[in-house]
């Protein structure tokens, strides 16, 4: 399944929220990527992330296959939603 | 088909080697071949070296305890994950296995391209994450190195190929003699690897871009440190017309041994003393073969950041009494130690701005026992000896820093029985506020030094170790003339003006020079030869006339170009060598 998402938090998909990301990517059995405009990157890797280099504003697209990828998108989602707990 | 090179040539001479790789980020990585038999363990030994980086991160989370807390276990979280990173794992772990490499140089390989993908991205606060991904590789190529001590062995006939290479390192590696050549990436013709390539007569071509990447270990490459030209892969023609060229070399160097014996006297009978540049105190063997005829400055910055600590005054006498083994020279010339710049090392605290910061007799007034010890150590020397030795202070740009350090000489000079003769003070004129002050430098002292190298560089405001300035950091930018104008028209009559840099060595400049009135030149040994040839067919009149002609022009280019033609002709086989 896929879905397009903003990148809305303030400093973009920098090492926090990357890390934050690939910590809960790591917890499904589901491939994930990222694509960004002509880059795919595997969302379980903290250096396919951040060589995305998506800043705030940023359009990705999740793309999720597996099992568990509905839970996957919903978790995946949730943290994009909350800006990464950083604007709060 | 030969593939061939150019860079700037740095040290000349003509060599044949097989190419030894090293690459130096902070730590310094070898690249080499595996077998196939060793592949597995080579995998291993890098996965192991991960889990213990891995463990030392985790240790270090569980000892964090102030105020930033949070954020500071965050990074290393983030570090951690870039350590069980499953794309970074795999990739290098395919350079291991599919091009036969060692760990330590996939690793090293793998993460300088993930910097180099991060380095387009804009967005400063992601740049800043690069910092992390050099101290993961360190980390994990230490515990390598950890895991199996593997030093690098130098075998003869080595061609040393680099991205860059500090003078720490390129000192180490060179001094037993194997290296016979030296080629980088970076780097540039004032930069103290340059200098010491030099001292050590090593052929050595810098700002080759990306020769690094190209040569393979263990190729046979021909150096041609004059033209600064890197052949390799040559076939049976090219070898023997290298061999030609190599021959041709030989006799310019018997004919430079010729010009050695030479005084350093104008047609007119002007005389003008030519001395040599070193950095080691051995080299005074090699200063002397090349026809030196003292030691213009020696300076110690080597002997200081060799070792991990300071030498002690009893080490620092024993080299300094050296200088005058054999009888070679009845005066040496001492420069205190010269700390800083592109010279700091590790040990000592990085700053923002080495080349404008504590260095050189700064450091030495700030640190009041290590300069006592120097001191103590020269004229101990004096004592002992009963020889003359100079001491020239560096980088003194206000009046407060050499009343102080004069007041240091004689103050520690008062506990040796020493014939005042014997001891001579001058300072090294290398900032543009020395030169403003030169008059009243003049009266303190007993004579002063152009250290052209970093006047050059403080005058244009150009460092002199960026290889892309290389064009603007020209010893023949008007403005560099100025400044010898200033220092000819504002010296007391009658001072002793030596010249240190390494527009010293340059043939060009020497007409400059004359005119000045200097009394000194002090180079590097192996130009030495070829300054004394040139020196016996020029005139005071001829030399006066030429200063002033270049003074009105307002290019580089139309002044080397200048002096060139007035060169040109006493140099008649070799022209620009």
């Amino acid at each position: 399944m896929k879905r397009k998402i903003k990148v809305s938090n303030k400093l973009g998909l920098h090492a926090r929220a990357s890390s934050k990301l690939v910590n809960i990517t790591n917890q499904f059995e589901s491939e994930i990527k990222i694509s960004k405009e002509n880059l795919e990157i595997d969302a379980k890797s903290i250096l396919g992330i951040l060589s995305l280099a998506a800043s705030k504003g940023t359009e990705i697209e999740i793309n999720i296959t597996g099992n568990d990828e509905e839970y996957a998108m919903k978790k995946i989602t949730e943290l994009f939603d909350s800006k990464f707990g950083e604007d709060s | 088909m030969s593939i061939e090179r150019t860079g700037i040539a740095i040290s000349p001479g003509f060599s044949v080697g097989n190419a030894l790789l090293i690459n130096q980020a902070k730590t310094v990585v070898e690249r080499r071949k595996i077998k196939s038999s060793e592949i597995v363990k080579e995998v291993n030994k890098f996965q192991s070296a991960v889990e213990v980086s891995k463990n030392e991160i985790r240790r270090m989370k569980l000892n964090i305890d102030n105020e930033y807390k949070i954020e500071h276990i965050e990074i290393l979280d983030f570090n951690i994950l870039i350590l069980e990173d499953e794309i970074l794992a795999t990739e290098i772990i395919e350079l291991i296995t599919k091009k036969q490499i060692n760990a330590e140089w996939a690793l090293n390989e793998v993460l300088t391209n993930k910097s180099k993908e991060f380095a387009f991205v804009k967005d400063l606060y992601m740049q800043e994450r690069l910092a992390d991904f050099y101290y993961i590789a360190e980390r994990i190529t230490k515990n390598l190195r950890g895991l199996n001590q593997n030093f690098i062995q130098i075998k003869n006939n080595t061609i040393l190929v680099a991205h860059d290479l500090s003078p720490i390192d390129a000192l180490k590696y060179c001094k037993n003699g194997k290296v016979n050549g030296i080629l980088t990436d970076l780097g540039g013709t004032t930069s103290h690897t340059a200098i010491i390539a030099r001292s050590l007569g090593i052929p050595t071509i810098m700002s080759m871009i990306d020769i690094s990447t190209l040569i393979k270990p263990g190729q046979k490459i021909y150096v041609d440190g004059y033209k600064g030209k890197v052949k390799w892969k040559v076939n049976k023609v090219e070898k023997d017309e290298l061999d030609i060229l190599k021959k041709d070399y030989l006799s310019f160097q018997k004919d430079l041994f010729k010009f050695s014996k030479l005084s350093g006297e104008t047609k007119d009978k002007k005389t003008i003393s030519i001395k040599a540049n070193i950095e080691i105190s051995s080299e005074v063997r090699m200063a002397s073969k090349y026809g030196a005829e003292g030691i213009g400055m020696y300076r110690t910055e080597f002997l200081f950041t060799n070792n991990e600590i300071f030498p002690s005054l009893d080490e620092q006498f024993n080299d300094y009494a050296s200088l005058f083994d054999e009888n070679l020279f009845d005066e040496v010339t001492i420069r205190t130690l010269d700390i800083g710049g592109d010279k700091i090392q590790d040990y000592t605290h990085l700053e923002n701005n080495p080349a404008l910061g504590l260095r050189g007799i700064r450091y030495s007034l700030a640190n009041p026992a290590t300069f006592k010890t120097q001191l103590n150590a020269i004229l101990k020397v004096v004592e002992k000896k009963n020889k003359k030795i100079r001491i020239l202070l560096p980088m003194i740009s206000n009046l407060i820093e050499l009343d102080k350090s004069i007041k240091t000489i004689k103050e520690v000079q008062d506990s040796y029985d020493i014939d005042p003769n014997l001891i001579s003070i001058g300072v090294v004129i290398e900032t543009p506020s020395a030169v403003l002050l030169i008059k009243e430098i003049c009266d303190s002292v007993d004579f002063v030094s152009i250290g052209t190298n970093d006047l050059i560089q403080y005058t244009i405001a150009a460092d002199r170790t960026n290889e892309t300035l290389e064009d603007i950091i020209s010893h023949y930018q008007p403005s560099v003339l100025r400044m010898l104008k200033l220092i000819k028209e504002n010296v007391p009559k009658g001072t002793y003006i030596s010249i240190c840099g390494e527009m010293a060595n340059d043939v060009n400049c020497l007409p400059l020079f004359v005119a000045m009135g200097v009394r000194e030149l002090s180079m590097n040994y192996y130009s030495i030869p070829k300054i004394k040839k040139v020196i016996h067919d020029l005139s005071l009149k001829d030399c006066e006339n030429i200063f002033n002609q270049c003074l009105e022009l307002s290019t580089p280019k139309d002044i080397k170009d200048e002096l060139y033609n007035l060169i040109k002709n006493k140099l008649p086989i070799y022209g620009s060598l």
